[in-house]
C-alpha cells in the first residue's frame, strides 16, 4: 500500500493529459454518421507576421515603459493586453516558452524548425541581452495573469529563494532532452496555465493552474521564479544586458524606501555590514573550485541510472515495456495502446529496435543532464562563496522580472514618469 | 475637473474599503459555490459512464434474447440519444461554469488589491534595522537540501515508473507438465508420451492387463486428462454436462460436477451432429484446477477436489457439426479457440481466461470461419507459440498476449485435425489440401518462406485424426485407416499400411511405440521404423474414438462408455 500511494500520485499526474479524453462508442442502431477525421489548416504566412510583429511591438513598448517611462501603470496596461491577445487571443500557442522544444527538437534531428518558431523564440531572449527581461515585465502571458494576481507578497528568504531556483535548471534540462529526443514537450504538456487561457483540458492541470494563481497571490509569480524554463534563459541573457532596470533614475541616496517593494526577491541591498573574512572566503571557495568536478561527474553519474526511467518519457519506451510486461505476464492485462499496436500488425522487433534506440538515446541525454545539474549546484556554491562590495540598492540583472513596482517607490525617480507622460508633477 | 486624489480623502478611503470588503467576500463565497458546483458536476461526469445505466443494460440484456426486436432497438436508440444530451449539456455547464469561476476570482482578487491599497501604509525605513548580510552557509544547506529533493523525486519517479517484474510463476513447470497428460494430446497437444509408455499386453473383454474399468454416467468423445492420481473427463447431453473425476489407483468415481445455470447463457445449439456430441472437446487441468468447455458455450471450472470454482458462457457457436475444439493452457490462463460461423462473420476468436479466476486475459477475433481443431501450445526457438489450424490458415500467437505472430496459407475444406510439433517443425495437415511442415519463424504471412516440405498425396491426408510426429518420422492417419509414415527431413514417403478400419482417434506416440486405435476399438502397436512393423495389438471391448492419456507408466483410455485403466499397479 505504501509504495501503491506515490505511484497513484506519479499515475495521477502523467495521465493528466489521457484523463481528459472523452470517448464513446458509436451510437447503436441510428444513422448517427461518425465524423470524419480533420486536420486543422496551418496558420497563414500573414498571421505568423502579424503575432511576430505584435510581439516585437510588445518588447519594445515594454522596454520603453521600464527604460525610458518608467511607469509601473504602463506596464500593468500592457501586461493586460499580452494577457489578453497572446493569453486567451491566441490560447498561450505560440510563445516563446514552449517554443524551446521546438528547437531543442530541430537540433536533435526530430524535425524541421519554422522561421516563426525561430524569430519567436529568439526575439525576446536578444532583447534581454540589450534590456533586460522585457519579455516577463508585461509581455509573457504566463507571467502576466501571475503578475495581475499579486496582493500582499511576502517576502521569500534569499536562501530558499536560492536554493529554489534550481528547479529550473532540472525542468529546462528535462524538457530539452525530452524535446531533443523527440519524445514530449513537457512544457506546454504542463503547462498550468494553458487550461485557463483556453478553458478547457485536463482538471489536474487547471487545478495546477489555479493553485498557482492561489499562491501566486502572497508569494509573487511562482511559476516565473522556480519554474520558468525560458525565464531561466532570459535572466542568463539579461546577465549581458547593459541596462539595468534603474531604481535611482540617478544617483541612489540609499533612503531605503524601496527595500520591500521587490515580489521577487531582485532588489539587492548593500552589503558592507558584515562581509566574510577575506581568508574564509578564499578556504570556501578553493574547497567548492575543488568539489566542481566530484558534483559534475556524480551528476553523470546519477543521469545515466536515471536514464531507463527518463526513457519512459517515451511513448515507444512505453509501449514496448508494456509489450515486455504482458508477454512476461507482469502486466495485469492489455492497454489501448498495446491493442492499437497489435492491429497494425506491426513485428514487435521493430518496435524494440526503435526502443532500444530511444533508450540509447536517453543514455546519452541523461548523463548529459545529471552533468549539467551537477555543474549548475557547483555553480550556486561558488556564487555562494562571491565577495560582492554593494553600497546601493540595486536591481539584479538576472532575477529582476521588469514588473516596474520599484520604480514607484523612489522618490529620486518621482515624477519623471508623469513628466514623460506630460501630466502635472506635484 | 475633480482631482482624482480626492477620491482618496480619508472618508472616501473608508467607504471604498468597506465597499471593496464587502466586494470580496461575495466574490469569494460565489467563487467557492461554483467550484464546489463544477466539482460535483465534474465528478459526475468522471465518475458516471452515461452509457452504462441500469436501463440500458436491460435493454441490452432483452436484445441479447431477440435482437431483432424493433421497438427495443428504438427504445435502445432513444435511451442512447438522451444519455448523451444529458452528459454533454453536463459538459457545456461545465465551461460555462469556469468562466463564472474566472470572473468571480477576477473579481475577489480585485477587491482584495483594492482593500489592500486602502489599508496601505506608508513604508518607514527607520523602523527596523538594515538587512543582514546574506548568510552563505545557510544558502549551502538549501541548496544540499534542494539537490537532495530534487535526486529523491527523481529516484522516486524511477521506482513508482518502473514496469512490474514478472510474478513468481504459480503455474506448473514444463518438467511438470511433461510427467503429466493436461491437455488433449499432452502438455505440448502434439501426442507424444512419456518413453517409459505402460504395458502392451492387454485385453479389455478378458480383463487381462486392465487395472480398472469405470463406466461413466454420460457419453462424450472428449478424451481423459490426467495429473498426479486423478483422472478428468467430461460427458454431456441436450439437457445436462458433466464433468468427471476418477481415482488414477482404482477407477473410483471422487466427484462428478454438473453445469449449474450460468448468468447470460443463451439459447443451446440445435446443430450438434450425434458424431460430435455434447462432450466433445477435452478439459484441461493444472494440478489444482479442472476447466471443461461444451458446445452451449458452457466454460466451467472445478478445483481438483470438486468445488466449482468459476462458469462462464461465451457465447452459443454458430457451429455446423457442434463445438468440439479442445482447450490448451499456457502458464495460467486457459486458452480457447472459439471458431465459429464464416469468414466475414467476425465471431470466431481467441480467448484467455486466467484459470484460477476465471478473468478474461484476452479476447482476439481471427478472422476464420468455423473449425473443430485444437490449439496446441509449443516451444519454440523463437518463444513459445500458441498454433491454430482453420480454413485456410495456420495461425501462430503470442500465447502470453494472443499477438498474432506468423500465419501460412496452407489448408483447405472443414479443419478437423490438430497441428503438431517435433523436429522444430509445425506440422499442419487436411484432406484436400497438403501436409505442410512449417518453421515456427518470422512475422505475417510468411507462406512463401517457411513451408520447408509439403505432402499433398490425397488419399493419405487425413480429415479428422491428426498427425503425430517424432524427430525422424511423421504419421497420417486418415477415418479410412491408411496409416502413411513420411520422413520428416523431406516428406518423402516412407511406408503406408491400410488397417481396414474406420479410425476416428488420432495416433499417439509412447514408449516407443506408435498407437493407432480404431473406431472398433482395436489398438494397434507398432514400431517407430523406417517400416512397417507392428509390434502388439490390443482389443479396448468397445468403440472407441477418444486418444488414451499417459501417466505414470499407465495409459488411461476412454471407450464408449468406460474409462479403462492399463498398465502396472
Amino acid at each position: 500500500m505504501k509504495r501503491s500511494l506515490p505511484t497513484i500520485a506519479l499515475v495521477l499526474v502523467l495521465t493528466a493529459a489521457a484523463l481528459g479524453a472523452e470517448r464513446f462508442p458509436p451510437p447503436e442502431f441510428t444513422n448517427h454518421v461518425l465524423p470524419t477525421t480533420t486536420t486543422p489548416a496551418p496558420r497563414s504566412v500573414v498571421a505568423d507576421m502579424v503575432y511576430i510583429g505584435a510581439l516585437a511591438v510588445a518588447l519594445a513598448l515594454a522596454a520603453l515603459f521600464v527604460h525610458v517611462l518608467r511607469s509601473r501603470v504602463a506596464i500593468v496596461v500592457l501586461a493586460i493586453v499580452s494577457l489578453g491577445y497572446f493569453g486567451w487571443f491566441y490560447g498561450g500557442c505560440l510563445c516563446p516558452v514552449g517554443a524551446v522544444q521546438n528547437v531543442a527538437q530541430a537540433l536533435g534531428g526530430g524535425a524541421v524548425l519554422p522561421v516563426l518558431v525561430v524569430v519567436v523564440f529568439l526575439l525576446p531572449l536578444i532583447v534581454a541581452i540589450f534590456v533586460g527581461r522585457a519579455f516577463c515585465a508585461g509581455v509573457c502571458p504566463l507571467g502576466a495573469i501571475q503578475d495581475l494576481v499579486v496582493i500582499h507578497p511576502l517576502r521569500v528568504p534569499s536562501w530558499l529563494d536560492g536554493s529554489l531556483r534550481l528547479l529550473p535548471y532540472a525542468y529546462l534540462g528535462l524538457a530539452v532532452l525530452a524535446a531533443a529526443t523527440g519524445s514530449a514537450y513537457l512544457i506546454c504538456e504542463y503547462d498550468p496555465f494553458l487550461g485557463l487561457f483556453r478553458l478547457a483540458g485536463p482538471l489536474t492541470i487547471v487545478i495546477a493552474g489555479l493553485s498557482l494563481l492561489a499562491i501566486g497571490t502572497i508569494i509573487a509569480r511562482p511559476y516565473c521564479r522556480w519554474l520558468c524554463p525560458y525565464g531561466l534563459m532570459l535572466s542568463w541573457a539579461s546577465r549581458f544586458s547593459q541596462r539595468r532596470v534603474k531604481i535611482a533614475p540617478t544617483q541612489c541616496v540609499n533612503c531605503r524606501l524601496c527595500e520591500d517593494a521587490c515580489p521577487v526577491g531582485a532588489i539587492q541591498t548593500p552589503n558592507s555590514g558584515r562581509p566574510v573574512p577575506r581568508h574564509q572566503g578564499r578556504g570556501a571557495l578553493a574547497a567548492t573550485l575543488v568539489l566542481l568536478p566530484v558534483l559534475v561527474a556524480a551528476g553523470a553519474w546519477g543521469g545515466k541510472l536515471l536514464a531507463p526511467t527518463l526513457a519512459r518519457l517515451d511513448a515507444t519506451v512505453r509501449l514496448a515495456e508494456q509489450l515486455d510486461a504482458e508477454a512476461s505476464g507482469a502486466a495485469a492485462g492489455t492497454t489501448e495502446a498495446s491493442d492499437a499496436f497489435r492491429a497494425t500488425a506491426r513485428p514487435v522487433k521493430d518496435l524494440q529496435k526503435d526502443a532500444a534506440a530511444l533508450r540509447e538515446k536517453f543514455l546519452l541525454g541523461s548523463t548529459l543532464l545529471g552533468a549539467f545539474m551537477g555543474l549548475t549546484v557547483g555553480g550556486k556554491l561558488v556564487s555562494l562563496c562571491r565577495r560582492t562590495t554593494r553600497t546601493t540598492y540595486e536591481a539584479d540583472k538576472a532575477l529582476c522580472l521588469a514588473c516596474g513596482r520599484c520604480l514607484k517607490y523612489c522618490p529620486v525617480g518621482r515624477g519623471a514618469a508623469e513628466t514623460a507622460l506630460g501630466g502635472a508633477a506635484t | 475637473m475633480t482631482d482624482p486624489r480626492t477620491l482618496w480623502h480619508p472618508g472616501a478611503a473608508r467607504l471604498w474599503l468597506r465597499a471593496a470588503t464587502l466586494s470580496a467576500m461575495i466574490a469569494a463565497a460565489m467563487a467557492a459555490l461554483v467550484a464546489v458546483l463544477l466539482a460535483v458536476n465534474h465528478a459526475y461526469l468522471r465518475l458516471a459512464d452515461p452509457l452504462d445505466s441500469p436501463q440500458m443494460t436491460q435493454i441490452k440484456t432483452q436484445l441479447a434474447v431477440a435482437p431483432k426486436d424493433v421497438s427495443l432497438r428504438r427504445q435502445l436508440s432513444d435511451l442512447d440519444s438522451r444519455l448523451r444530451q444529458d452528459y454533454f449539456t453536463r459538459r457545456d455547464m461545465q465551461t460555462r461554469g469556469l468562466w463564472v469561476l474566472a470572473a468571480t476570482v477576477a473579481l475577489f482578487v480585485a477587491s482584495t488589491r483594492l482593500v489592500v491599497l486602502c489599508r496601505r501604509r506608508l513604508p518607514h525605513p527607520a523602523a527596523h534595522a538594515p538587512p543582514p548580510a546574506p548568510r552563505s552557509s545557510l544558502g549551502r544547506w538549501a541548496l544540499a537540501g534542494c539537490t537532495l529533493m530534487l535526486a529523491g523525486a527523481a529516484v522516486l519517479a524511477g521506482w513508482t515508473t518502473a514496469p512490474p517484474a514478472p510474478p513468481a510463476p504459480t503455474w506448473p513447470a514444463p518438467a511438470e507438465l511433461a510427467a503429466n497428460w493436461p491437455a488433449f494430446r499432452g502438455f505440448d497437444g502434439s501426442g507424444i508420451g512419456p518413453a517409459a509408455g505402460s504395458s502392451t499386453s492387454f485385453d479389455a473383454r478378458s480383463g487381462k492387463g486392465v487395472l480398472w474399468k469405470t463406466p461413466l454416467p454420460l457419453p462424450g468423445h472428449s478424451s481423459p486428462v490426467a495429473w498426479g492420481d486423478r483422472v478428468f473427463l467430461t460427458g454431456g447431453t441436450a439437457d445436462k454436462r458433466e464433468v468427471y473425476c476418477i481415482a488414477a489407483d482404482d477407477g473410483r468415481m471422487l466427484w462428478v460436477g454438473t453445469v449449474g445455470e450460468i448468468p447470460g447463457r443463451e439459447p443451446p445449439p440445435t446443430e450438434i451432429l450425434e458424431d460430435t456430441g455434447w462432450a466433445a472437446p477435452t478439459p484441461v487441468t493444472d494440478g489444482k484446477f479442472v476447466v471443461a468447455v461444451f458446445p452451449n458455450g458452457d466454460l466451467v471450472c472445478y478445483s481438483v477436489e470438486g468445488k466449482p470454482a468459476w462458469a462462464v458462457n461465451l457465447g452459443t457457436p454458430r457451429n455446423g457439426y457442434g463445438h468440439a475444439s479442445s482447450l490448451a493452457m499456457y502458464r495460467n490462463l486457459v486458452l480457447v479457440q472459439y471458431d465459429q460461423g464464416g469468414e466475414s462473420d467476425g465471431r470466431s476468436s481467441l480467448l484467455a481466461f486466467d484459470i484460477a479466476t476465471g478473468r478474461q486475459a484476452y479476447r482476439r477475433p481471427r478472422g476464420v470461419g468455423q473449425s473443430w481443431t485444437s490449439p496446441i501450445v509449443i516451444a519454440t526457438n523463437a518463444g513459445d507459440q500458441l498454433i491454430t489450424c482453420s480454413n485456410p490458415w495456420v495461425i501462430a500467437y503470442q500465447p502470453a498476449t494472443g499477438t498474432e505472430l506468423w500465419r501460412v496459407k496452407c489448408l483447405e475444406g472443414d479443419g478437423g485435425p490438430s497441428a503438431a510439433f517435433a523436429g522444430g517443425l509445425v506440422l499442419a495437415a487436411n484432406e484436400s489440401s497438403m501436409l505442410a511442415a512449417i518453421r515456427p519463424d518470422g512475422q505475417g504471412d510468411v507462406t512463401a518462406s517457411r513451408i520447408t516440405w509439403k505432402y499433398d498425396e490425397a488419399h493419405h491426408l487425413p480429415n479428422i485424426c491428426s498427425p503425430v510426429a517424432d524427430a525422424k518420422r511423421a504419421y497420417l492417419l486418415t477415418t479410412e485407416g491408411m496409416l502413411t509414415c513420411l520422413s520428416m527431413a523431406d516428406g518423402r514417403k516412407l511406408w503406408e499400411h491400410n488397417l481396414g478400419e474406420k479410425c476416428i482417434a488420432s495416433p499417439t506416440l509412447a514408449g516407443g511405440l506408435l498407437y493407432v486405435i480404431t473406431e472398433k476399438g482395436v489398438v494397434h502397436m507398432l514400431a517407430q521404423a523406417d517400416e512397417y512393423r507392428p509390434v502388439e495389438k490390443a482389443d479396448l471391448g468397445e468403440p472407441c474414438q477418444t486418444c488414451p492419456a499417459f501417466v505414470g507408466g499407465r495409459m488411461f483410455i476412454r471407450t464408449q462408455k468406460h474409462l479403462l485403466a492399463v498398465g502396472k499397479n
